[in-house]
């Protein structure tokens, strides 16, 4: 009897241990895939080799690209000011990006869809989305990196900070043109 | 069965003579817990190695060749002859210069590559800046028409060396800080040969 559950304990315990494992997997284990990096506008957060921050958001249904108007929308226009910084080694390069609203994703419009830094620069630029303005609540900015072997990243995920009187208040931007300036590129001073 | 032929050891036989207690057991049943001991060192060891593997390799590892030394690069052999920092480019036709951008300065590299393989792709892409604390950066594109070609990725006349022209604009700060052009193949997890200047 004792050299039967001398026999038997190590399959127990490797059983056991299986099952610990997996459980520990599944309970950590997130839907995403990704890290989230929270932020709000105004403030830096640190992601991959740099640092992010959202300066301003602005609206309009008119598209005005380097002073010519280019497109028009029924809805809105939403241009995300993001200043992107490479503090690190490598550049800092997050060129997917998207809005999310509490029940709704908006793509970029057109190209340039997210931002890049070069390793000691810092890079100011507008990203563009076309919005609908009666779904914008809770909107926020995400950026992450193009990859082409998919693995475990960090994704910006900042809170445009939009209430409901601030909807309404983009909402009334119908009708006005928003403008995109050109990305300003320096180095870290 | 008992024709005197001899059984591999560990090899649980039925017709084995019992224990002196009156019951039969393996290798595992005789050492339960060595076994698992083994199991387990040998997967913290698997562990263990692979991510000490891909801690080492997860930055690239720099080795600075002597001052004007050759390194061989995908098809060519390739020599630096010499890097320069400059506020301003200037192109072959227009007076008008490039400036940096703001707190920025260019880096001219010139290098020299010899083609072997006339066939073979040469990644210039890949041909970064090292700086003083290991950042790198990669070529830019010319924003003048400039004398020299800025790279070779699918020409130049074998075994004939020719003078390639790299540009880089890197932040003023790093710039006293230049260690040379370093050769990061993608496909090689060896260390990165990095080109210097001659003196």
């Amino acid at each position: 009897m004792t050299r039967l559950r001398a026999r038997l304990l190590p399959i127990l315990v490797a059983i056991a241990l299986v099952v610990v494992s997996a459980m520990l997997v599944k309970l950590t284990e997130t839907d995403q895939g990704y890290q989230r990096v929270r932020g709000a506008v105004g403030e830096t957060v640190v992601v991959n080799d740099g640092e992010l921050t959202v300066l301003s958001v602005r609206f309009g249904s008119v598209l005005s690209v380097h002073g010519v108007e280019s497109d028009r929308t029924d809805g809105l226009f939403a241009v995300v000011t993001v200043k992107a910084a490479a503090t690190g080694r490598r550049a800092l390069s997050l060129s997917q990006s998207r809005l999310v609203a509490e029940s709704v994703t908006f793509g970029p419009f057109g190209l340039g869809s997210g931002v890049t830094a070069d390793p000691g620069f810092v890079t100011t630029s507008d990203l563009v989305f076309e919005v609908d303005p009666d779904r914008i609540g809770g909107l926020r900015l995400e950026l992450w990196p193009l990859e082409l072997v998919s693995g475990y990243q960090q994704r910006a995920q900042l809170g445009l900070g939009l209430s409901r009187d601030e909807a309404d208040r983009a909402d009334a931007a119908r009708g006005q043109v928003v403008a995109v300036g050109e990305t300003d590129r320096r180095a870290i001073s | 069965m008992t024709g005197g032929m001899p059984q591999a050891a560990g090899v649980m036989d039925a017709s084995a003579p019992p224990e002196p207690n009156g019951s039969r057991v393996g290798l595992i049943g005789r050492h339960p817990w060595r076994v698992l001991i083994v199991a387990v060192v040998l997967t913290i060891g698997y562990v263990g190695w692979w991510a000490g593997y891909a801690w080492v390799h997860y930055e690239s590892r720099y080795t600075e060749l002597e001052p004007g030394a050759t390194a061989d690069f995908g098809p060519a052999t390739t020599r630096l002859v010499s890097l320069t920092v400059t506020d301003r480019l200037y192109g072959v036709t227009g007076a008008v210069p490039a400036f940096a951008a703001p707190g920025a300065q260019w880096v001219v590299a010139q290098v020299e590559v010899t083609r072997h393989d006339p066939d073979g792709v040469l990644l210039c892409t890949r041909m970064e800046l090292l700086g003083g604390d290991r950042r790198t950066w990669t070529p830019a594109y010319a924003p003048v028409s400039r004398e020299l070609p800025s790279c070779l990725s699918d020409e130049g006349a074998p075994e004939e060396p020719t003078v390639v022209e790299l540009l880089y604009e890197v932040p003023a700060a790093d710039s006293t800080r230049l260690v040379g052009v370093a050769l990061d193949d993608p496909a090689s997890s060896a260390r990165v040969p990095v080109l210097t200047p001659p003196r």
